[in-house]
């Protein structure tokens, strides 16, 4: 081959799963061609797996955009250019804020799988038009467990799965969700080392759950009743860590009370499990060294999804697996994600009541704000209404809450329903057909990018991704529409950059002098951090990577926060030099770099508790556990079986990837069932059926399988996009399945969907 | 679960494969190679790589090749058989041998 550009292999990252392996692509005319593992990136070291294979098929998407488009009032789109769009938009949302306040414009998203540098320019956007609530998909899935962790520990926290004995898997199967570094290798090892052992609870037979050791198979929705009669196995049979909980611990006389009345075998009964399995899988938790423990959406997105949370945390924590090697340690991250957990943080000093924190509470439905972020679920809630403090507009970047939210058609209504939406995307997706404004970004191959998903501990790693094509005409980074965006606001122009832009071309040091010096007499410099940097450092960093300028002032942070894992990965000093270090470090490590490296003593430094101790008592869910007997799963005649809509399996990917081709082979989107149950039906292999419940229906192929237990059936994560191809047909493949899901359906403490339990009425479909 | 490398390898040897392995679970005999079915984490990224087409899922075999799950299983754990993970020129008479079929018989351990 000819082509110099093919010859050459480039470092970039896999965009598909939170994980975000490193990888070295070879590009020919546009395209992705080839795409192996990097083995020089820090965390993934070469791991791969099929789904990186698909990046061509999110770069080469035909349903790309490469002009702003503004809503016709037929729903047609036509293209605008860039000033036009920028100048309405910023004037429609500031007259909305003048009207409404700023307290009436929902953000959502800010970045999708591997594209959050954007985001970290959003902040200005956000602080600029005085928006007070957020959400994201992280509020259909991690603030139930967000919230536990703000009242145990006050700290994230993430297994330490090649080195643990035990590997427990709560409502996941990592073969195919991944979560953490090289998982499927993490696994054969546990699988293949007679001295470890795997704990699956999961209703079906994953591929994780056939490795296992013990596989928990909990009937549909009582994840809940399994998990606690683990804790009470091990209180009631004297296997808790008692030295480690008194010196580590409070509040443990709660815990052993609720824990002391439960009746084992009845709560064996109740999930499914034997009980002689269940006291065998905990005494091997006891009896171990080390025990790591991880739960995913099979639990978070699941009835008693809080309560799950709180329970999965009290098996590891009764038997003393937290902050050493091969148990759960706090992670130290490079941006905290998280808002949350700064009431149970920061107790008052001096003894004054604590000042009403503002914005708590959701304006509608007063659901809890937890990470900063409101359910997804209660979004139709909070705009289809009279309320006076409804939403009046929002503003969507890289998200697709249409097509992955709860009951996609409410949230079409509520889209349309608002004065103004805006729609960041690369793709004209469900979401961007329904808002009145939709501005293409470059795609994660054009622009510097980078995933703030850095979970490792105790050697923490970042990638910043350089661009290998350039973008799209038509097309701009986040970092250049926020920007324009201040600047059509009135909020910034160039007496806020010009000083600071000189400064940068002398330097790091100089500019970071200049930056503190300019920043303390210019409250717009403070306030809207990442766009000024953005326009006054990015000028000066190597070409292209204009957009990492955010991440200077994040090196900043991060040096000051976490002096100490930044002193370990070689970044201490005055923080000044030591951010500059990092930042350069960044900059120059286009695998990806070590920006962290913790003791497992740090995970104790990490726990925001007085005394950095950690509370096991939870008044809220021991509360809610003592009534969980009057709420066990329900079962409605008219809807007999139990969807698990969101299975990820080699078909899937996230819906970033929008066209199917590159599903080559075997069967896309089937609804997998037991034979019992196809039997009853009339089913056999590959016959249709029609899925239908309170708020919708659908049809899907279905595949028989004994790994499913009777009455539960399930259908893959992220199919059923409308994906319009370049001859302009608009083709669906697979179900989408929030057309089928109910925002009600909801678990009461942090909002998060009831996915992993749809009751569904299942009828065989014959064809004329 | 693993991929398994059938007969078409045998006198070819192009070791294209090797350098996308993202766990290096190729495992190199004197005219074939076979994958380590305890390493193998069935990405499949090794498939496409391979000018004849000799690794297959273990679900997608031709089936005339089913023999050939057990013949890797007992190459990677032989004396001598070394783990590969640069790439290198396939055997000399490549060429000539990669249309065959029916090369068992032609395999050395």
């Amino acid at each position: 081959m000819s082509n110099a550009e093919t010859d050459t292999w480039k470092k970039t990252a896999c965009m598909i799963c939170a994980l975000n392996c490193g990888l070295e692509i070879k590009t020919e005319e546009g395209r992705i061609t080839k795409i192996k593992g990097d083995k020089s990136h820090p965390t993934s070291q070469g791991y791969i797996c099929e789904k990186s294979q698909r990046m061509d098929f999110y770069q080469n998407g035909a349903d790309r955009i490469d002009s702003p488009k503004r809503r016709r009032p037929d729903g047609s789109y036509e293209s605008i250019d860039w000033d036009t769009a920028i100048r309405e938009i910023a004037e429609k949302f500031a007259a909305i804020k003048s009207k409404h306040g700023g307290e009436s414009i929902l953000y959502y998203g800010g970045g999708s799988q591997g594209n959050h540098l954007g985001g970290t320019y959003a902040d200005s956007t956000i602080k600029a038009l005085g928006i007070q609530y957020r959400s994201n998909a992280l509020a259909q899935e991690k603030t139930g467990e967000a919230w536990v962790q703000g009242k145990m520990m006050g700290a994230p926290v993430h297994g330490d799965f090649e080195h643990c004995e035990v590997a427990v898997f709560l409502g996941k199967n990592p073969w195919q969700s991944h979560g953490f570094a090289r998982t499927r290798v993490a696994l054969r090892e546990i699988e293949n080392d007679p001295n470890r052992a795997m704990i699956v609870i999961d209703p079906r037979r994953t591929e994780t759950a056939k490795m296992a050791d013990y596989h928990l198979a909990v009937k549909p929705g009582t994840d809940a009743w399994c998990l606690t009669a683990l804790s009470a196995i091990l209180v009631q049979e004297g296997l808790i860590a008692s030295n480690w909980l008194a010196e580590h611990t409070t509040g443990y006389e709660a815990v052993a009370a609720a824990m002391k009345e439960i009746d084992i075998a009845r709560y064996a009964a109740t999930c499914g499990v034997d009980e002689s399995l269940l006291r065998s899988a905990a005494r091997r938790i006891a009896s171990a060294k080390s025990v790591s423990m991880i739960e995913d959406l099979g639990v978070q997105m699941n009835l008693h999804s809080t309560l799950n949370s709180y329970l999965n945390r009290l098996v590891w924590l009764l038997t003393g697996n937290y902050g050493k090697a091969g148990a759960n340690n706090a992670f130290v991250p490079f941006l905290n994600l998280s808002n949350s957990n700064r009431s149970t943080a920061k107790p008052q000093q001096n003894g004054k009541p604590t000042a009403l924190r503002k914005w708590t509470h959701s304006p509608v439905t007063q659901s809890k704000v937890i990470m900063g972020l409101i359910p997804c679920n209660v979004i139709p809630d909070e705009i289809l209404t009279e309320h006076p403090k409804r939403f009046r507009a929002m503003f969507i970047e890289s998200a697709n809450p249409v097509h992955s939210l709860a009951d996609s058609q409410r949230m079409r209504e509520s889209l349309r329903a608002l004065e103004c939406s805006v729609v960041i995307d690369v793709a004209m997706t469900e979401t961007a057909r329904q808002a009145d404004y939709v501005l293409p970004a470059s795609s994660q191959f054009e622009k510097a990018e980078a995933t703030f998903f850095n979970l490792e501990f105790p050697r923490n790693g970042f990638q910043l991704r350089h661009p290998h094509f350039k973008p799209r005409p038509g097309t701009l980074p986040e970092a250049e529409i926020h920007a324009r965006l201040l600047e059509a606001m009135g909020a910034l122009n160039s007496a806020n950059y010009t000083f600071l832009r000189g400064a940068a071309r002398l330097g790091y040091t100089a500019f970071g002098l200049a930056f503190a010096w300019k920043s303390m007499r210019d409250k717009n410099v403070a306030r809207y951090a990442p766009v000024v940097l953005y326009r006054t450092l990015g000028p000066s960093l190597p070409p292209d990577l204009a957009p990492a300028a955010s991440l200077w002032g994040i090196s900043q942070l991060f040096v000051r926060v976490q002096p100490a894992a930044a002193r370990g990965a070689g970044f201490g000093g005055p923080p000044l030099f030591g951010g500059n270090r990092l930042f350069d470090a960044i900059l120059k490590s286009p695998s990806g770099m070590i920006f962290a490296v913790s003791q497992y003593a740090d995970s104790w430094n990490a726990v925001k508790l007085p005394e950095h101790k950690i509370n096991v008592n939870i008044k809220e869910m021991l509360e809610e556990l003592a009534t969980i007997d009057g709420k066990l799963p329900p079962h409605r005649a008219d809807y007999p079986f139990i969807l698990s809509a969101g299975e990820r399996r080699p078909d899937t990917s996230n819906t970033s990837i929008r066209n199917p081709e590159w599903m080559k082979k075997g069967d896309f989107g089937v609804l997998r069932i037991h034979p019992q149950d196809a039997a009853q039906l009339g089913c056999n292999e590959g016959d249709w059926i029609e899925l239908r419940t309170p708020r919708g229906k659908a049809q899907a192929p279905i595949e028989i399988t004994d790994e499913l237990q009777p009455g539960h059936v399930s259908l893959p994560n992220g199919h059923g996009l409308d994906y319009q191809r370049a001859d302009g047909t608009v083709s669906r493949r697979g179900v989408s399945l929030n057309e089928l899901t109910n925002t009600a359906d909801r678990d009461p403490f942090a909002g998060t969907p009831w996915h992993k339990y749809v009751p569904v009425h299942l009828e065989r479909v014959v064809h004329a | 679960m693993t991929h398994v490398v059938t007969e078409s390898c045998i006198r070819c040897k192009y070791t294209d494969c090797v350098e996308v392995c993202p766990v290096d679970c190729f495992i190199e005999g004197p005219n074939f190679l076979t994958i380590d079915p305890e390493l193998c984490i069935d990405c499949a990224v090794c498939i496409p790589e391979c000018p004849v087409n000799a690794i297959y899922a273990e679900e997608d075999f031709p089936s005339d090749q089913k023999h050939m799950t057990a013949v890797n299983a007992e190459l990677y754990q032989l004396p001598g058989w070394k783990v590969i993970t640069k790439r290198k020129d396939a055997l000399p008479d490549a060429e000539l041998w990669k249309e065959r079929t029916g090369k068992l018989s032609e395999l050395n351990r």
